[in-house]
Parts: structure tokens; sequence; C-alpha cells
């Protein structure tokens, strides 16, 4: 479970990056967090990761303070970024090893790393080939394996599906929503409202730093959800 | 979790282009130099034989006593086995003395005087290829360390983990560092091979401990600018920001700082031209001749004879005065030179540390200092030598001027033949390893202490590097 | 098109980092060489006139050349005290060297020169390594070919812009350092100093030109920056450091010269023979004098072999550095400021013949010359000299090896693979 008390972001220059953000995401839950650039989105997922520190308020995994015991709230959770570069000159197989180790996953063997691979729909002759070579696609696949190879229990992901055309935006987010079945806690930001029609079981709207919305999906599936994003961002605009 | 670190690291720089090329760059020119090395020195010794037969044949034909003394001889120092690898200073300053009566003694035949090429271009041997190019191959490795794996977003991938930080440096610090190194040892153990094949070349076993502590310092060198470019990749969000401060800063070190050590050494502490010393020098002859003109003339009053019997006393006693008066000028005038000389020496002992002090604010300046100081290829070993010919040449004024006196009360001088069978011969004993060492431990001690600064420098900068 | 593609260059350039560093490392170097190098002729000037008064006027005693301060090159060897000896024309060298010219020699001189050769031409390649992958990289270059812009305008307008940004911190710097010091009170540049120098900035210029270009090449051969920073690196390495060196070890490979201790004592032996000749020549009853002529330790086969040997090795070793940029740009800098291996030779030369003529002068029974003799005078070597010996060539080859790498990163930058 993620759990964000009253956290708070505030920069040296006076910039509030994140105001007070109450949340909490539940196993078995996929919520969507959607909002202009520079919301605050990313800094939520930053102080979870321990990337940066909250001026104040306390963001939990599993209960585990994260600002208290980085390390051990980090084995519960996994992490997919926006842009997943990895090592160039390895093959996607070597990439994996790398990061499962790094998880904690020390005794995986090459067919295992097949079958994860194979489990996300990646083409059999890519599994030896150098990531330089994948395609934007590919390499969000490859990120997401990582997340299930290291089968912690929360999940959290920035943009995962930005750049994707759709077919892979489609493959990506069946897998998350198998992932979400097995009873993952998923955190995920976006802009991509249809995905997040499609997928979220909750959705959250941002604004300048504040959680200015939150919608179940029976509410926002009765609503329209693309009209309240919108209004809602006319405001910061306006 | 620190090894499988320590394996990526390892294995993400042997499968790139850059190792590639420095293997091949570093094996190509480790092996250029040691066999110029090689070469200069088989050389050098031919040139020694040559001169030592030539002198030989010199001494040996000489008319007399006058002519030995006078002309003198030539002394050629030998060549140093270690200049294979540290060319020092031998070419600029010198290799072979002059030993006679008359003339002060100093190393003359520099190579640079006879090949002005090599002034203008400098050697190129191990120490040189060390010292520019490696240095140079060791930022090439580390400059983007830490900003690289940030920018390509694996870094927040990596802490996303249960990985504490400093495991994470440590294990890219000795991955990347094991990565460098490997190119650069295995040219150098070859290039040991191919030292011991040549037959010219004898290393004993003092000549390989010594080998061991500078290629010790070669491993020392390199490392200060390795954790010199952990810690700018640590400091700095941008690899192209890292790797121009670090480009700027062995610009710097390599050849900046050396060159402004000797001028601020000769504002701070300066030493009169040898021009200077030449025309003090004469004028302490010039006051000595007044002086003897003056107590000549002095005496010539006093004792003037008054009577024809007087005539041949004061003959007598005139011829003694000349004498006394003579070895006085001189003696007078040897006192006043030996105290100039001295002052001299002491002013440009002063400058020379001085510099070199200074100098040594740059690991270059340390490598170079502690490789000569090793090899026995520096300054402080040519100063022992010339301090060994001016030693000798007393020692050999002495035997000539005894044979010449014999030979004058036998009342002929012109025909005897000079006996060399009894002349004293020049002994010059190399410094030995522990002196080499004791001189070379502050170098030693700069690099690791910038080795120690850098790397914990590095270290803290990169527990609160921003990985976003 | 090709005006704003450069205007965008400088302004690009102004606004980054890199360009702020080079600029200030670039004026701190050139003033702070051309000042210490000010001060350094400054003391040899003062110790040339101290020496002066006491020289023979058969010897020869340069005084030091104000272009030393730019590049000093052998500056030290050519104001060396050459003796002919008066009765003998025995050619010896007497050079009381000052002391810090050791300590120098380990570290080089920190002329403008080294400046340029060295720290610029790498700046040059920082300039321009990843002038093509950067904007690969951040997606710009896309952008600009998506419009109707030619490949060759944009390689050219990068390269202008570029360029520009390069050498002018460096002009600025060197004309201004050139005017303080001409205005200093021991300083006198006539017009052919004039000429000299600035020839000496085109000359530079051109050098630079040639790493700014091969750095330009190695980013249009590459995909990444990272690889095109590692290609120049190497490649500055090598044709700075190493290929000049290589020419010396190859060419000493292929003319062997004697020893030259054995040379030495040959010479001495030489020497007192003729002296013995000569009081042997003084003690019998000839009537006529002495002609150091037939006993000429100069014309003994061992010297004259090993002059002419060491003469081929010379220009072997020239022949073969200056095939690389670094060489020919030191020999063509070396000469221009008459403190080069051509004005060493041309000096030697030049004490040669007169020490012909002058023992080819009517003497006295005992040896001594009669009457009047003529004293050595030296001039150094005019631009135009220079520029026939072999100057014209190292700059023709440096203009054509910039032209060369300049035609290659043209080429491929046609072809070159902007996605």
């Amino acid at each position: 479970m993620l759990q964000a008390t009253d956290l708070t972001k505030r920069y040296e220059d006076g910039l509030l990056a994140l105001d007070h953000l109450n949340l909490e995401v539940e196993e078995g839950e996929i919520f969507c967090l959607l909002g202009a650039n520079g919301a605050g989105k990313t800094t939520a997922i930053n102080l979870f990761l321990n990337f940066i520190d909250p001026t104040s308020g306390t963001p939990l995994i599993n209960g585990i303070d994260v600002t208290k015991d980085p390390l051990e709230a980090k084995k519960y959770v996994s992490y997919v970024s926006e842009n997943v570069m990895l090592y160039g000159n390895f093959t996607a197989r070597q990439n994996l090893d790398f990061f499962a180790k790094l998880g904690g996953k020390k005794s995986l063997t090459k067919e295992d790393y097949h079958m994860y691979m194979r489990k996300v729909s990646l083409p059999e002759n890519s599994f030896e080939m150098r990531v330089k070579n994948y395609s934007k696609g590919m390499r969000q696949k490859l990120g997401i394996t990582i997340a299930i190879i290291k089968d912690a229990q929360n999940i959290l992901l920035d943009e995962p599906t930005s750049g994707l055309d759709p077919k892979a935006a489609a493959e990506f987010i069946k897998i998350l929503a198998g992932l979400r079945n097995q009873g993952k806690a998923i955190l995920m930001c976006t802009h991509d409202i249809f995905r997040a029609k499609e997928i979220a079981d909750r959705v959250g709207i941002m604004k300048e730093g504040r959680l200015v919305m939150v919608r179940t999906r029976e509410e926002f599936l009765e609503d329209n959800l693309e009209r309240i994003y919108l209004e809602y961002m006319q405001e910061a605009v306006a | 979790m620190l090894r499988d670190i320590i394996f990526k690291e390892l294995l993400d720089t042997i499968s790139s282009l850059k190792f590639v090329f420095t293997f091949l760059l570093c094996t190509v020119l480790v092996l250029l130099a040691v066999f110029t090395g090689i070469n200069n020195y088989r050389a050098e010794l031919r040139e020694y034989h040559a001169s030592v037969a030539l002198n030989r044949s010199n001494l040996e034909s000489q008319p007399n006593y006058m002519t030995l003394a006078g002309y003198g001889f030539t002394v050629t120092k030998t060549p140093q086995v270690l200049s294979t690898i540290v060319t020092g200073v031998q070419n600029a300053v010198g290799k072979s003395a002059k030993v006679s009566t008359n003339i002060d003694p100093g190393l003359g035949d520099s190579k640079y005087s006879s090949s002005p090429a090599f002034a203008i271009f400098g050697e190129l041997d191990l120490t040189f290829i060390v010292r520019i190019v490696l240095s140079l191959l060791a930022i090439l490795f580390t400059f983007d360390a830490i900003s690289g794996e940030k920018e390509q977003g694996t870094l927040k991938l990596a802490l996303a983990n249960s990985l504490p930080r400093d495991r994470l440096i440590l294990g890219k610090a000795i991955g990347s560092f094991i990565s460098l190194i490997l190119p650069l040892v295995i040219p150098l153990i070859i290039a040991l091979l191919i030292l011991t094949i040549y037959p010219d070349v004898n290393l004993l076993r003092e000549d390989w401990l010594r080998i061991g502590l500078i290629f010790l310092m070669f491993i020392l060198y390199i490392s200060v600018f390795f954790t010199l470019g952990l810690f700018v990749s640590a400091r700095t969000l941008r690899s192209s920001t890292s790797l121009l401060v670090l480009l700027m800063v062995w610009v710097t070190f390599v050849t900046i700082i050396p060159k402004a050590a000797v001028i601020t050494a000769g504002v701070i502490s300066p030493v009169p031209s040898a021009q200077e010393i030449a025309a003090q020098k004469d004028a302490v002859k010039q006051e000595a001749y007044m002086g003897y003109q003056q107590s000549l003339n002095e005496w010539m009053e006093q004792n003037r004879p008054k009577t024809p019997e007087e005539g041949k006393a004061f003959q007598e006693k005139f011829k003694e005065f000349l004498e006394q008066s003579q070895k006085e000028m001189l003696a007078y005038q040897e006192e006043k030179n030996a105290t100039i000389e001295t002052g001299y020496q002491a002013r440009k002992k002063k400058q020379e540390g001085l510099a070199f002090n200074i100098s040594r604010l740059s690991p270059a300046s340390s490598l170079m200092f502690g490789a000569m100081s090793l090899s026995r290829t520096g300054i402080n070993e040519n100063d022992r030598f010339v301090q060994s010919i001016r030693s000798y040449t007393s020692v050999f004024a002495s035997w000539v001027n005894v044979k010449m006196m014999r030979n004058l009360k036998l009342g002929s001088v012109e025909q005897v033949k000079p006996d060399l069978s009894d002349m004293p011969q020049h002994e010059f004993k190399p410094e030995n390893l522990k002196s080499s060492l004791v001189r070379a431990i502050p170098d030693f001690t700069i690099l690791s202490l910038l080795i120690i600064l850098f790397f914990t420098g590095a270290f803290v900068s990169f527990l609160k590097y921003d990985v976003r | 098109m090709l005006g704003t593609v450069i205007k965008k260059e400088i302004q690009q350039n102004l606004y980054g980092f890199k360009f702020q560093a080079i600029m200030l490392l670039t004026l701190v170097l050139v003033f702070s060489s051309v000042f210490v190098m000010y001060n350094d002729y400054n003391q040899r000037t003062r110790a040339y006139e101290i020496q002066l008064p006491d020289i023979a006027n058969t010897s020869s005693l340069l005084k030091p050349s104000p272009l030393a301060i730019f590049n000093r090159g052998l500056d030290m060897q050519l104001c060396s005290l050459y003796e002919t000896h008066r009765d003998f024309g025995i050619l010896s060298i007497s050079n009381l060297k000052d002391f810090s010219s050791e300590l120098f020699r380990l570290f080089d001189t920190p002329d403008l020169f080294y400046v340029t050769w060295i720290i610029l031409s790498l700046c040059a390649m920082l300039f321009s390594f990843n002038l093509v992958t950067r904007e690969k990289e951040d997606g710009t270059l896309r952008q600009m070919l998506a419009s109707s812009l030619a490949r060759s305008k944009l390689l050219a307008g990068k390269w202008a812009g570029g360029f520009i940004c390069l050498v002018l911190p460096f002009t600025l710097a060197f004309l201004v350092s050139l005017t303080v010091v001409s205005l200093a009170p021991n300083v006198q540049f006539g017009f052919q100093d004039w000429l000299k120098l600035a020839l000496f900035l085109i000359t530079t210029l051109v050098y630079l030109g040639f790493f700014f270009s091969l750095g330009l090449l190695v980013s249009t051969a590459s995909r990444t920056s990272a690889a095109a920073l590692s290609v120049a690196l190497l490649l500055w390495v090598t044709l700075v450091f190493v290929a000049p060196g290589l020419g010396n070890i190859v060419a000493g490979k292929i003319v062997a010269v004697p020893s030259h201790q054995r040379y030495k004592v040959q010479s001495q032996h030489a020497y007192m023979d003729q002296a013995r000749a000569s009081s042997e020549y003084e003690r019998s009853d000839r009537a006529e004098a002495f002609d150091p002529r037939e006993h000429d330790p100069e014309k003994n086969a061992l010297v004259s072999d090993y002059r002419a040997r060491l003469a081929r090795l010379v220009s072997l070793s020239r022949a073969l550095i200056r095939l690389s940029p670094a060489g020919a740009y030191a020999f063509l800098a070396g000469d221009l400021s008459n403190t080069g291996m051509l004005e060493m030779l041309n000096l030697q030369r030049s004490l040669l013949v007169y020490r012909d003529i002058y023992l080819g002068l009517p003497r006295t029974r005992s040896g001594r010359v009669r009457g009047d003799y003529p004293a050595f005078t030296y001039q150094r070597l005019s631009q135009g000299h220079v520029l026939v010996q072999g100057g014209l060539l190292n700059l023709a080859l440096l203009l054509l090896q910039t032209a060369v790498v300049f035609a290659v990163s043209y080429v491929l930058f046609l072809r070159y693979d902007a996605r």
C-alpha cells in the first residue's frame, strides 16, 4: 500500500511543488494521477522514492516511512521511469539481469529472463539484442519487465505510455491490468486520459501542487472525464 | 550487490568503443616508448664505451705531465639502465665532464646542443606517455561516470531499489578502475618482458625493485586523475560540463602549474646569472692582482739593495718573496672564489628547491620527480656526479702536481712521458635504493593524498547527488 | 540562410559554458605567457649587455630577438657565445648556461607558441567535436534539415560560427598583448618584425582551423557525442605529441650519425695537432707565414663527415615532422620568429663562412693576422627568406591538410543520418 500524508515539497527558490498531498493507493488498485506539466506528479513519485526529501509530511510504503528507512521501504516498490533508457551496450537480458540482482532476485537463469520477456510480448529475436537498438515501445516493455521480475507489492509509473503507438500502449495497459489483478498497488502518473479511463480504478487530478479532485471509476465513467479535466485545466490557465 | 555493480561496470566499459581505442592506443604508445628507450640506451652505451676507449688513447698520447694537467681528460657518466623508462634530465644537462687543473668542472655535451629538434619536441619516453596520454585517458573513462548514468536514467532506476548509495559509488569506482587499469597494465607487463629480452639491458635485483616502485607511481598517478574524474562527475549534472572542467584541470596540472612554479620561484628567490658570477670572480682576480702588485712595490721599496754585496742576497730573497706572494694571491683568489661559488650554489639550490616544491602542487610534477629519483636520472644524481668530479679533480690535481714537482727536481720536464699506472681513477657510486626511495617519499605521499582527497570528495558528493 | 545559421551558432556559443570557459582560459594563458616571456627577454637582454663589451669582434653574440617573447624556440642557443679564436680560427662554443634553463627543459617553455600549439589546439577540438552529434542528439538537426536549408550551407555555417567564436578571444588577446609589448621601453619592432608577427597570427589561425575542422570531421563520422569525444581526444594526443616525436625517431633510424663523443674527441685531437704543427713551424726556419688552412681541423675527414651526416639527419627529421600539422606549425612559427631550426642552421653556416674568410687572411710568420680584419656580423632571416626556404611549404601543407579534412567532413555530412 502506498500512502502520502500531508506530503509537501517547497524548493529553496520558494516554488511550492507539492501542497499537502493526501493519497492512498490500496492493494489491487490502479490510481492514475492526471495533471498538467509541472503540476507535481513527478515530485510525488520522487518523494516516494527518496530522491528528494519532503518539506513536511510523510510518504509511506507498506507502512514504512520512506524518509526514515528508505532502504527497507524500497524493497517493496518497483519503478518504471518516463524514458526507460537502460544500458545501451548491454543486451536486454543483461539489463534485466543487473536490475533483477539489485532488486534481490539473484538466481534467475537465462530461460527465466526469456520467459519474462515473452510474457510482455517482446519478440524472441530481441532477447539478446543490444538495447540501444530497441524502439521506445520495446524499452518501455523492458522497464515493466524489470518491475515484474522484482515482484514488489507496489509499483510507481511515470508517464509509461507517452510516445507509444496505440498497439504498444494497449499491450502495456493489459500487462498493468494483470499486475493489478495479482493484488499490486499501482500509482501511475499520466497525461493519457484515454488509457486512464480504460484502466484506472481511481483518478486524481493535480493542479499546481494540489490534489484538487479524486473520482472513482463509477463516478468518472458516468460523467465525462475529458470535460472535467479540461475544466480544471482551464482554471489553471485562467 | 557490490559484486553485481562491479561486474556491471566492468562489462559496460569493456563492451564500449572507448575501451577498445584505449587499449590499442596504450599498447602502441607504451611499446613504442619502451623500444625508443631501449634503443637510446643501447646507443648511449655504445657511445660510452667509445668515449672511454678514446679517452684512454688520449691519455696515453699525452707527451708530458704538463699537458696532461692542462688539457686534462674527459670522464663520461655511465648510462643509467632505467633511462629506458624515464629519460630524466640527462639529455638536457649532458653526460661528460672535463677534468683538468684549470677548468671548473661542469657537465657538457648535452644531446640538445647537438640535436636541437629534441629540444623543441621533447622526449617520447614512457613517463611522458603516462604523464600526458594516460592521464587524459583516465579522464575519458570517468568524466561521465555519475553524470552520464544520470542523463541515461539508469541511476534513478538503480536507486529505486534497496541499494545504499555508498555501495553504488564504491562498486562503480572499483569496476571502472579495473577496466581502466587493464589496458595500461598489460602493455606495461609486455614492456617489461621486452626489457628482459634485450642482451645489453642488464637489470639487477635492485633495478627490478626500482621498476616496481616506478610502476606503482604510474598507477598512483593515473588513479589521481581517475578519482578526480569521479569527483567532478559527481558534482555536475551534465557530462559535457564535467568534461570541460576536467580538461581545464588537466591542462592546469600538466602544463600550467609546472611552468608557473619555475617562474614563481625565480621571482621569489632570484639567482644571479652566470655572467654576473663570472664578473664577480673577475673582480676578485683584479683585486688580488692589484694587492699583489702593491705588496710587491712596498717590498721593493723596503728591501732595495743598497750595495752590490746585498745584490745576490736580494735576488734570493726576491725569489722567495715572489713565490710566497704568488701563493698568497692564489690562495686569496681561491678562497674568495670558493665563497662566491658556494653562495651561488646555495642560492641555486634554494631556488631549485622552491620551484620543485611549488611545482608539486601538480601531480604531474610529483610523478616526474618521483620517477626521476627512483630511476636515478634526475638533477640530484647529476649534482652528485658533478660533486664527485670536483673531489676527483682535486685528487687528480695533487697527483699530477706531485709528479710535475718530482720531474722538475730531475730537471727534465719536457721529455718524461706520464706513467699512468698509479693515476687515481675516478669512481662514482650511483645512489642506493634507500636514498632514492627516501627522496621519492614526498611524491608518493602527495599522490596518495590527492587520491584520498578526490575519492572522499566523490563519495560525499554522490551521497547528496540529485538523481532525478 | 547561411547568415542565420552563423548567427545562431555564435549566439549558442556565447551563452554556453564551454565558450566562456575556453575564452577565460585563452585570455589568462595569452596574457600570462606574454608577460612571463617578456621578463625572460628583459633578463636575457641585460645579460647580453653585460657580456657585449668583453667580446672579441670575431665572435658571435646575438642580441635576443624580441619576437622570442612570443616564441622562444632556440633563441637561447642562438644567443650563446660562439667564438672564433683570434689566431687560429678555432670554432668553439662557450656557453655560460643560465641555470633556470635546466628546469625549464624539464617542462618546456611557457611561451605563447606553446599555448597555441598544445592548449588551444585541444580547445579547438573540444569546440567542434560535438558540433553535429550534439544537434542530432538534441533533435535540432532534424529540425533544421526539415527546412529548405542545404546541408552544405548548414555545415559551412556551423564551421564559420564556431570558428569565429574560437579565434576571436585569442586574436583580441594577442593583438592587445602585442600592442602593450611593442610600447615597452626596450622592445623595438621593425617593419619586418610586424610582418612576421602578422604571418605568425595567420599561421596560428590556420593551425587552429585544422584542429577545428578535424573535430568537425570526427563529429560527422560519429553517431554519438561520446564516441566523437573519445576519437577526438585520441587524435589530438597522437597528432600533437606522438607524431612529431615519431619523426625524430624514424629519421634517427634512417640516417646513422656516428657517436657525438667520437666527434668531439676527434675534433679536439685535430685542434691539438694544428696547435702542435704551428709551434713546430714557429721553431723552424721557414720564411712564409703558417697557413692554418693546411692543417684545418674542420677539413678533417671525420669532422666534416659528422657535420654532413648531422645535416642530413636534421633535414630528414624536418621533412618527416612537418607532415604532421603540429610539426609544420612548430617549424613555421619558429622560423617566422627567427628562433627556429632554420635560423640555427643559418647562423652555423655564417659562422663557418666567416671562419673560412678569416683563415684566408694574410698572416705574419707566427700566424697572427696582419693588419685589419672584418668583424663578424649576422642578420636574422627576413620573412621572405623564411617563406622561400620551406616556410611556404609548411603553410601550404597546413592549408592543404585543413582543406582535405574539411572536404571529408563535407562529404560525410551530406550522407549523415540525422534521425
